[in-house]
């Protein structure tokens, strides 16, 4: 009754806020949680074969759990073994890093900390190619080694669970370094020096002190790597290996047409996903450890020996190096010839060919312009919503109880959901013609390729808006409004200049991500619209590495360039004035 | 320009309750000051005249006409806000056009306009600065212009000098009390800042707990206060507990632990409760050696506890019924008690605090 009475208030006093979240509680409940839904029914639903009757079971999901065909079980404890030892070897990666690349000084310090990021710079896709060119049988690293070495056989070949693991260190340490490297400059130094007056060693200071108070950081990076290795689909789909894998189990399961298998499985692998982010939500919230003191983070230590700088700086720049072998390789074999580097250790003969190639037939231009429209079009959309969300939740007081938090959870969902189970849940909802879809079905249009990318990418969107939301001053708005400006001029004039740089942010990444999708888009394409990274992926089938190498390094420069955009953005972002 | 009448509002946050049923009844051209701590409802009272929060319950009047349902871009007020609310990626004529531009004026009338609020805070030369190159002080004059600019019915002032130094306080205050006269408007004023209400305020009203608590002249409220918050809120107070004796024919005692006084008939002010406060300003105190009591003044005996220097006066803190009092005295006073010496020792030396019956307030808890 109450709530009735204030969606009626609402109704009457704001009908643009009322029709603008209407609508988007339609959006979001189409494109999330109908799909969802969907996969989630059809996981339990049963035909029997001899009469046809319909009904509701358990029985897909007993096929996951039985013991006598125990693939879906293997493929269970396949991503759960995977992803603790990528949790495990991406901590041993990136804390050490943090801690030395920020609590010590030595020559090109400043330079290693910012290059340590650069595989963020790589597209999932695009980073397991690179190993792949680097380290499969017929990679350079073997190759190079044979030949030093004059073996029989190639030495160091990377395959199955190791390259996977590789994979999965090179791209998930970001976490740990990142979120250690914020946690360190969080630190307030005067405990360090308390610690240290009160008569405590270097030992006792790192293991009473300071790793205590990073734990939040190390559990948060932790999670966030498992979920994202749980979720992995591209480097397991290519580095094939007799260990299973859930996410490959799933698309496996859909080429063999068992789609009820398949979207018990997805249930099985969100459910997973969204529980972790559920526990860390609740993590976050309950460890957050709050500052007791304000203080100034440790300077960093300036190393005074000649023999300890350059050790570091020698340290500092394999590692660097190593960092920057994948990016390199591209580079490397972009501008070598399709099939004409096979022996040597080094190409003897370069050419700008793949490049030109690109762009030179329509076999090669299609996938770009099918990814440049597909993800413009999801992107654009995703704009609007997170828009659209953000301003909806921040009046969440005049909203009845609990729809702002609704709309919130909405909007982030997808982000716990694997791109494998979205693209799943997709092709059951809409495999059918319904009313709002004007009858068609939307499996084998690019229709489905864009909703994809839309739901995948909006939480990026809404995160972006909603920080730069987050940052306004609200006295704004109600300046505005005070001088009699109306909710829409408020809008235009105050609200949306002063938030732009974060919504182009948003938009940016969102659109550089998706222009590499490959996750969903291998589920979801046909030859007509057939994507970037799909068409990347039959390349390197074709084994041209000159043309997927070529692909991806414009990929790459295309995210570098979108990520430096952003960062120039938020450093103009005016975080309003500090009276 | 503007009468504002305030009927019966009330306003509740979930439980609490941050305005009750305020009635207040503003005179055109005045300016008011709405005073109390923090959480006293007195913010929530200046926003829901600007129309940013509405009344649960109540009628909010402009001139006889009703807004309490308008929305805040449709009541003609001008607001300054407490961190000022200037548009960061406008100009400062930009910023002062803004409410002229949401009422699509000719950009003639605009610039003429925007000249003019500029020129009344003495910030016209730097119209064409982005406001985030502006100090603090010259922030509150753009604010404070943006506001006029509009020609509100009603200014409205949320702790406009809260976030200046105590310096450009004590200059700001007395502009603003100029332009204030000089134009006539209706001000409403927020302050938890008691000096600034009553050097400002031709009336103001003392809220507590989201209750009114009194409304008067900044002397009425100083001199003869409603209630011992208000006695306590603004100026310094000394309260002694006391219970009421109505044995002694005609008149009464009130008895401390180690004090009494008695009133002699039965005042207007006589507490109907047995348990009372007995208040009075430290200004009032006067200090003496035993005497004999004349009628004007109570006497009440106390003990040294310290002495403050504060330039112009001295501060005498003085233990009575276990509790201090503080007495305000001059240079000579305090020579004639306690010589040179800049210090006292606590609790060895007896005194005697003489005040004024008419200074003397009973209020009951």
């Amino acid at each position: 009754m109450v709530q009735f009475k204030i969606s009626r208030t609402l109704l009457k006093r704001h009908p643009f806020t009322f029709a603008a979240v209407a609508a988007l509680l339609a959006v979001l409940a189409l494109t999330i949680y109908f799909p969802l839904s969907t996969m989630l029914l059809e996981s339990l639903r049963t035909v029997d074969p001899q009469t046809g009757g319909k009904g509701f079971s358990f029985v897909h999901f007993a096929r996951f759990f039985s013991l006598r065909s125990p693939e879906s079980l293997q493929a269970l404890s396949g991503s759960l073994k995977i992803s603790l030892l990528s949790v495990l070897l991406s901590a041993l990666v990136g804390v050490p890093l943090a801690i030395l690349f920020t609590r010590f000084q030595f020559p090109g310090q400043k330079l290693f900390a910012v290059l340590a990021t650069l595989p963020m710079l790589l597209p999932p896709l695009v980073g397991v190619i690179a190993f792949f060119i680097l380290m499969d049988e017929t990679g350079i690293v073997p190759r190079a080694l044979q030949h030093l070495l004059a073996t029989a056989t190639p030495p160091l070949v990377m395959r199955g669970v190791p390259a996977i693991l590789l994979v999965h260190t090179y791209s998930f340490y970001v976490f740990f370094y990142l979120l250690t490297r914020n946690a360190l400059a969080g630190l307030d130094h005067s405990l360090e020096e308390a610690a240290l007056g009160l008569g405590a060693g270097r030992w006792r200071l790192w293991f009473g002190v300071i790793l205590p108070q990073l734990r939040p950081a190390l559990i948060g990076a932790a999670m966030l790597v498992f979920m994202n290795s749980m979720a992995s689909f591209t480097a397991p789909y290519l580095f094939r290996d007799d260990w299973r894998f859930l996410s490959l189990e799933i698309y496996n399961a859909k080429l063999k047409g068992d789609l009820p298998l398949a979207m018990a499985q997805s249930v099985v692998l969100a459910s997973i996903s969204i529980m972790f982010v559920f526990v860390l939500r609740w993590y976050g919230n309950r460890h957050a450890l709050g500052r007791v003191s304000k203080g100034v983070a440790a300077p960093a230590r300036r190393l005074t020996g000649r023999g300890q700088k350059f050790a570091l700086t020698a340290a500092g720049s394999v590692i660097t190096l190593l960092l920057m072998l994948p990016q390199l390789t591209l580079l490397l074999m972009a501008f070598v010839k399709n099939g004409t580097w096979t022996s040597a250790i080094l190409p003897d003969t370069f050419t700008i060919e793949n490049f030109l190639e690109l762009f030179g037939s329509r076999k090669t231009a299609e996938p770009w312009l099918n990814s440049l429209w597909m993800s413009a079009t999801a992107t654009a959309l995703g704009t609007v919503i997170a828009l659209a969300a953000v301003l909806a939740a921040h009046r969440g007081k005049r909203l009845p109880p609990g729809i702002a938090g609704l709309l919130e959870i909405s909007v982030m969902l997808p982000w716990a959901v694997p791109g494998t189970v979205i693209a799943m849940a997709l092709i059951v909802a809409f495999i059918t013609p319904h009313w709002f879809t004007a009858g068609h079905t939307l499996v084998g249009t690019s229709a489905i390729m864009v909703l994809a990318y839309f739901v995948r990418h909006l939480p990026i969107q809404f995160r972006a808006t909603a920080a730069a939301h987050a940052q306004l001053d609200p006295a704004l708005d109600e300046a505005a409004q005070n001088l009699g400006a109306g909710g829409w001029m408020a809008f235009r004039r105050v609200t949306l200049p002063l938030i732009l740089p974060g919504v182009i942010t948003g938009t940016v990444t969102a659109f550089v991500i998706a222009l590499g999708e490959f996750v969903s888009s291998i589920l979801l394409f046909t030859p007509s619209n057939r994507p970037l990274s799909v068409a990347i992926f039959s390349e390197l089938r074709d084994f041209d590495l000159g043309s997927v190498a070529a692909y991806s390094i414009l990929l790459a420069v295309l995210i570098g360039a979108a990520l430096a955009l952003a960062q120039k953005l938020q450093g103009q972002q005016q975080p309003g004035l500090t009276a | 320009m503007a009468r504002v009448r305030l009927a019966g509002i009330e306003k509740s946050f979930g439980a609490v309750a941050a305005v009750a049923e305020l009635h207040l009844d503003i005179a055109e051209g005045e300016f008011f000051s709405l005073l109390g701590p923090s959480g006293c409802g007195k913010t929530t009272t200046l926003r829901m005249l600007a129309g940013f929060e509405t009344p649960d319950r109540g009628r909010i009047l402009f001139n006889d006409e009703e807004v309490t349902a308008k929305r805040p871009n449709q009541r003609n007020t001008g607001m300054v806000f407490q961190n000022y609310a200037l548009f960061p990626h406008l100009t400062v004529f930009e910023n002062v056009a803004f409410g002229l531009r949401a009422r699509k004026r000719p950009e003639s009338e605009i610039a003429a306009h925007v000249h003019e609020a500029l020129q009344l805070v003495a910030m016209h030369e730097l119209a064409q600065r982005p406001v985030t190159q502006l100090s603090g002080g010259q922030q509150q004059r753009v604010a404070l212009a943006r506001a006029l600019a509009i020609k509100p019915a009603i200014l409205l002032l949320d702790e406009p000098l809260s976030n200046l130094d105590a310096k450009l306080r004590y200059t700001t205050r007395s502009e603003l009390k100029r332009l204030q006269r000089r134009l006539g408007i209706t001000t409403i004023y927020v302050t938890h800042d008691q000096e600034e209400a009553l050097a400002l305020s031709d009336r103001l009203a003392i809220l507590n707990h989201g209750v009114l608590q009194q409304v008067g002249t900044p002397e009425q409220i100083y001199k003869d206060p409603a209630n011992l918050f208000v006695m306590n809120f603004i100026g310094a107070t000394n309260v002694l507990s006391g219970r009421v004796d109505r044995s002694t024919g005609g008149g009464f005692t009130v008895k401390g632990a180690s004090w009494q006084v008695q009133f002699p008939g039965a005042p207007e002010a006589l507490p109907t409760a047995d348990e009372v406060q007995l208040a009075f300003r430290p200004e009032h105190v006067r200090l003496g050696e035993a005497e004999a009591p004349t009628g004007e003044e109570v006497l009440i005996e106390g003990q040294w506890h310290s002495l403050e220097y504060a330039g112009t006066h001295w501060l005498a803190q003085l233990t009575v019924d276990g509790g201090l009092c503080t007495a305000r005295i001059s240079d000579e006073v305090k020579l004639a008690l306690l010589g040179p010496q800049a210090w006292v020792e606590a609790g060895r030396k007896k005194v005697i605090l003489r005040i004024p019956r008419r200074h003397l307030r009973f209020f009951t808890s």
